[in-house]
């Protein structure tokens, strides 16, 4: 059986929302969405390894 | 046997890294009952400081592989208890650590305390028996994908997002209007995401099928359709619902996997719970998120400094 072509498949389903959205619609969707993330307070830690030998 | 709290209260006692000197204490004794290598491989995945620790600090990552490196430096017999405390994490992880193991091991039993979920259980297939109490659980292997987003990373089930996939394209298809519901999710899919979902699932039942064929189930006349069975239950997405979906020693036992009831010997539940409070006040008094680490008191601990 040939392999299922998942690239081609989800490069078609990318290529119909753009359509479907309208590219400039998209982009401003994209910009709020990446603003409000640039807002999310992100977590911090330092990470060490010990080794008993 | 001392309880969970008396042995907290003995490292509250003891103080300065006390849990260290304590959990090695019991794991030693363990080792001294069964006459077996015995390592363990514990995650502060229950502990209540998860929600603020990356999922990658406590899940099984190639970097255990190390600990085991380490943990092994010193033993010498052919039999090995594993402890197993853990949600699991990456399937290629848990095939190289089996492999690690195997090539030093014929006689191998996995000791689950508690749970050992995912990649965990993965990992216990692979031994020649599991042995489990009353509460304990294994868990789905169905594989998790972890992929970065905005908002850092996130893990899904591999079926999840092909199912989802097809969701989109069959709402997108009959109502357009669905499109911006859609495409933030879609469009975060790089080129071959979706085919390394595909063949992860495939790959985390062939590794349990073939370890449960080569070890736990090597006696069985019917070994092979057996293990396949086995190995295409616990990936079952769609029967168990949930990742995290518990699955006892009886459900185990039905579906023809060997395990053991901890119950069945006093004195070994007594030691085995023992290392496990230990292992667990580890985690609750210290940093340390995830630690491999043999009888002898040799291994690798991750530890995590929260800013």
């Amino acid at each position: 059986m040939k392999d299922r072509d998942y690239d081609r498949e989800l490069k078609e389903l990318k290529t119909d929302i753009k359509n479907i959205i309208g590219e400039g619609e998209l982009n401003r969707m994209n910009e709020i969405v990446n603003l409000s993330f640039q807002l999310d307070e992100k977590p911090k830690y330092e990470i060490s390894n010990k080794i008993v030998k | 046997m001392p309880t969970k709290d008396e042995i907290f209260n003995e490292i509250i006692k003891e103080k300065a890294a006390a849990q260290d000197t304590i959990r090695r204490k019991y794991l030693s004794e363990l080792s001294q009952l069964t006459g077996r290598d015995t390592i363990i491989l514990s995650s502060a995945f229950s502990s209540r400081k998860l929600p603020n620790l990356p999922s990658f600090s406590v899940s099984v990552t190639n970097e255990d592989i190390h600990g085991f490196m380490s943990a092994f430096n010193g033993l010498n017999g052919d039999k090995l208890d594993l402890i197993l405390h853990s949600p699991g994490g990456s399937p290629e992880a848990a095939k190289q650590i089996v492999k690690y193991i195997r090539k030093k091991y014929d006689d191998v039993r996995a000791i689950i305390p508690q749970n050992a979920m995912s990649a965990a259980t993965m990992i216990a297939c692979s031994c020649d028996t599991i042995l489990m109490g009353k509460h304990s659980a294994i868990g789905p292997i169905d594989p998790q994908i972890t992929y970065p987003t905005e908002s850092g990373h996130f893990t899904a089930p591999a079926q999840s997002i092909l199912d989802e996939f097809e969701q989109a394209k069959e709402e997108i298809k009959t109502d357009p209007a669905t499109a911006p519901i859609w495409v933030r999710r879609i469009d975060k899919y790089p080129i071959g995401f979706l085919k390394i979902c595909d063949n992860t699932i495939i790959l985390s039942k062939e590794i349990v099928a073939n370890w449960l064929t080569t070890w736990m189930l090597k006696e069985d006349p019917e070994k092979e359709k057996l293990s396949k069975e086995i190995a295409d239950w616990l990936g079952d997405t769609n029967e168990h619902k949930t990742h995290g979906r518990p699955l006892d020693i009886n459900e185990a036992r039905a579906k023809g996997m060997i395990v053991e009831a901890l119950e069945d010997d006093n004195e070994l539940q007594d030691k085995v719970l023992s290392v496990f409070h230990a292992a667990i006040a580890t985690h609750n008094f210290s940093e340390c998120t995830k630690f491999v680490e043999n009888h002898n008191g040799k291994g690798s601990y991750t530890i995590i400094k929260q800013g």
